[in-house]
């Protein structure tokens, strides 16, 4: 019996896929699309439904098989080895990002100035004991994350909201489709959480109304993403470049937290508990390909050495940390588009051998 | 077996993740070390800036326990420098969380006050929500002074500053966030309320026991005796660039704030009222304002559409008809409206007038150039107050 049910995918993607865009993607965007911000929001989050409807495509076209069973079925145990390495390498870079601008969250805005690099070590170790679970773990705390984060953004929103002048947003489009795609292209490495249901969809048990749920889903959770950039412009609108942490700046202006105290922090500790779950996603599937690779078994010993090497990368580049992102933002985009979208498109090649797909 | 090295090694975790941060004390630092600043003075010194900082000194509460406060003065050539400073000469960790006021002395209005006001936009250490204001005087002077409203000074000052129900449009508060937003905006503009200070009878001494005076680097000798004031803000001042170049009034802030922000209840004077063939005054309770300040192109020239509709009834009034004052004072008498639509109007009127010499744009103009009729901008840009049109429509009205 698979683990997974289609729910639990759906609010997987509610629970996880908004809590890692809202640190320091905002300002990136910002940065170069301005107040078109959102409009590179939307694209970046176009091109995962599009890989998502790609990916299902392939689990009905495979009777719902694993994504190694498929390569394996359609090109041989040697390539899918590969591709899973590949993969493997892709979360690692992935798992950087949310983990580090997580510490520097946490560091810069939790603590006020004796945070050491010791505090953020409980982390990886979540990380580590997270990969060490079935899906089915992933699925049951999905079910349980996705109220939380909506309490949170719910929480965020209804806060901000009265402090939002929408009109910063106008004129509509005036930076030029140039700013707007160049916006997206800085931050797909925040994105491409389409792919991990390539690695959930042998889990997944099959249902009817497959495709419909899971959209709808990617889409809420897209949309809430949507609503953030929209009310992180129209709050800081000229300033929106220079706030680094959007998650703690949005809320605060409200008469109410003025009069009241900072209670939005309900909020934000909702959404950094999806975050630490979130941000362990790709150290899990990394996990996860490594062990496809070297086919091994001893699940405690890979993720121990995968949280170990991340948590090693990001010691060492303590003191290069925005230098690191903007490595990875310019020249990784690339490398990420290929991975989160045009791997999946091409796998839609991929047929399998005299057998009918099902109806999903 | 593997069970048993699987929970040793589980306990081991737990007892390292306890070891490091119970160690650390969760980092936060001993309050006997941390001065908890509440608000704020920059001043300008010479060639320096004089940071002047009112710090709460918590002590064991009891039920007579009242805020004891220090003044610390400091001086340095960056808002940073100045405030590192008072921590190296008190020994204390200045603490700026709970700020909540920043106050600029009157003699920094004359340079761009962003470059300073820029430490605590960019700073984690300081909520960026905090009131900023300029004050009469010098902020250290406002600082020092005693009040019989609160052992604290600056507290006294935030009741005044943050948005209470009846008071909401009487001072033009904002906030470093806004004030930021406006400086590098289109429109480079922005206001700030100024704080007078207003002797009052009795002094220090008279009020509430404790207030201790802690004298740093270069900071006056005070002690009891003191005079107390209490505190107004409803007069205006306006930036352009970071720079002081203007001041609204008290009336206009009043119409200025009706036509930004909702207010639930306010008062707005009229005065010399010809009613019955006598001169009155009256008071005009607020109850409800639905205002807009609109940029519309009429063919190629910019109007500045304001409106106004403000709903309100009769508070009191220096009436003495017998007939009149028996009538229940939720009809407001067409004569008062009318007074009041002139009196408001030219209140607008005389913003408009100043935003144009000052050059502050406190309608944003250039900003609703820019989004709504984005082709006109760069024909209109920083020169629309000087081109426009100006058209506006009051309504003073009560129930009928």
């Amino acid at each position: 019996m698979k683990g997974l049910r289609v729910r639990q995918i759906c609010f997987f993607f509610v629970a996880f896929l908004p809590v890692t865009k809202i640190f320091l993607l905002p300002s990136i965007y910002a940065r170069f699309a301005g107040a078109d911000m959102w409009l590179s929001t939307l694209l970046n989050l176009l091109l995962d439904v599009l890989s998502l409807i790609c990916i299902i495509t392939l689990w009905k076209r495979f009777n719902c098989k694993g994504f190694f069973e498929i390569l394996t079925e359609s090109l041989g145990k040697t390539t899918a080895k590969i591709i899973f390495f590949v993969y493997f390498l892709y979360f690692l870079m992935k798992a950087y990002i949310p983990l580090s601008e997580q510490k520097s969250f946490v560091e810069v805005t939790l603590y006020e100035n004796t945070a050491t690099l010791m505090m953020f070590l409980p982390v990886f170790i979540f990380c580590a004991y997270l990969a060490t679970k079935k899906a089915s773990v992933l699925g049951r705390s999905a079910d349980l994350l996705a109220i939380i984060t909506i309490i949170g953004f719910t929480l965020l929103f209804f806060l901000s909201i009265s402090n939002a002048e929408f009109g910063h947003l106008l004129p509509i489009g005036v930076n030029g489709v140039g700013k707007i795609t160049t916006g997206a292209y800085y931050a797909l490495p925040w994105f491409g959480d389409a792919v991990y249901f390539l690695f959930l969809m042998g889990d997944t048990r099959h249902e009817k109304g497959t495709v419909k749920k899971m959209l709808i889903s990617y889409a809420v959770a897209g949309l809430i993403v949507v609503f953030f950039m929209i009310l992180f412009y129209s709050t800081f609108s000229s300033i929106a470049v220079r706030q680094s942490f959007a998650l703690t700046e949005i809320s605060k202006y409200s008469i109410v937290i003025n009069n009241i105290g900072r209670f939005d922090y309900i909020g934000i500790f909702c959404i950094l508990l999806s975050g630490i779950f979130a941000l362990s996603l790709p150290v899990y599937f990394s996990a996860m390909c490594l062990r496809k690779v070297f086919e091994i078994r001893q699940k405690l010993i890979v993720a121990i050495i995968i949280s170990f090497v991340v948590f090693l990368v990001i010691v060492l580049t303590n003191e290069y940390l925005s230098g690191v992102q903007k490595f990875i933002e310019t020249y990784l985009g690339g490398f990420t588009f290929l991975m989160n979208n045009v791997l999946p498109a091409t796998l839609l090649l991929l047929r399998r051998k005299n057998a009918q797909s099902i109806k999903v | 077996m593997r069970k048993v090295l699987k929970s040793k090694f589980i306990m081991l975790g737990i007892a390292f993740i306890m070891l490091v941060f119970f160690t650390n004390d969760f980092g936060i630092i001993d309050i006997e070390k941390t001065a908890i600043i509440t608000a704020v003075g920059i001043d300008k010194a010479e060639e320096e800036y004089e940071i002047t900082v009112q710090i709460a000194v918590p002590e064991a509460s009891n039920a007579n326990a009242v805020n004891n406060k220090a003044v610390v003065s400091a001086k340095g050539g960056s808002t940073a420098e100045a405030i590192h400073q008072i921590g190296d000469i008190t020994g204390w960790y200045p603490k700026l969380a709970f700020c909540n006021l920043i106050i600029f002395g009157e003699n920094m209005l004359t340079e761009n006050i962003k470059a300073l006001l820029d430490y605590f936009a960019r700073t984690f250490k300081i909520q960026d929500s905090a009131c900023v204001s300029a004050c009469e005087g010098t902020a250290k002077k406002l600082l020092q002074s005693a009040t019989p409203l609160d052992n604290i000074s600056s507290f006294a000052v935030q009741k005044i500053l943050l948005k209470n129900r009846g008071m909401t449009s009487d001072v033009a508060t904002t906030d470093i966030k806004t004030f930021s937003v406006g400086y590098y905006s289109r429109t480079s503009s922005g206001f700030l309320p100024q704080i007078k200070m207003i002797k009052v009878s009795g002094d220090e001494t008279s009020q509430k026991a404790g207030g201790s005076e802690t004298a740093g680097k270069s900071s006056e000798s005070g002690g009891s005796g003191k005079e107390n004031h209490v505190f107004d803000a409803s007069k205006t001042i306006l930036f352009k660039n970071g720079v002081a170049v203007g001041s609204l009034d008290s009336h206009e802030t009043k119409a200025f704030n009706l036509l930004r922000e909702s207010v639930v209840e306010n008062i707005f004077y009229v005065d010399d009222v010809q009613m019955n063939e006598k001169t009155i005054n009256a008071v005009l309770t607020i109850m409800r304002n639905d205002c807009s300040v609109k940029l519309v192109m009429d063919g190629a020239m910019p109007v500045l559409k304001i409106k106004a509709d403000i709903f309100c009834r009769l508070e009191d009034t220096t009436d003495t008809d017998r007939k009149d004052s028996l009538v229940s004072n939720v009809f407001v008498p067409k004569e008062i409206c009318q007074k009041a639509e002139e009196e408001f109007t030219n209140y607008v009127n005389g913003i408009v007038e100043k935003c144009k010499k000052s050059g502050c744009d406190l309608f944003k103009l250039d900003d609703k150039l820019y989004r709504y009729f984005n082709s006109f901008y760069n024909a209109y840009k920083e020169s629309i107050y000087k081109v426009m049109k100006t058209e506006i429509d009051v309504n003073f009205r009560g129930l009928k």
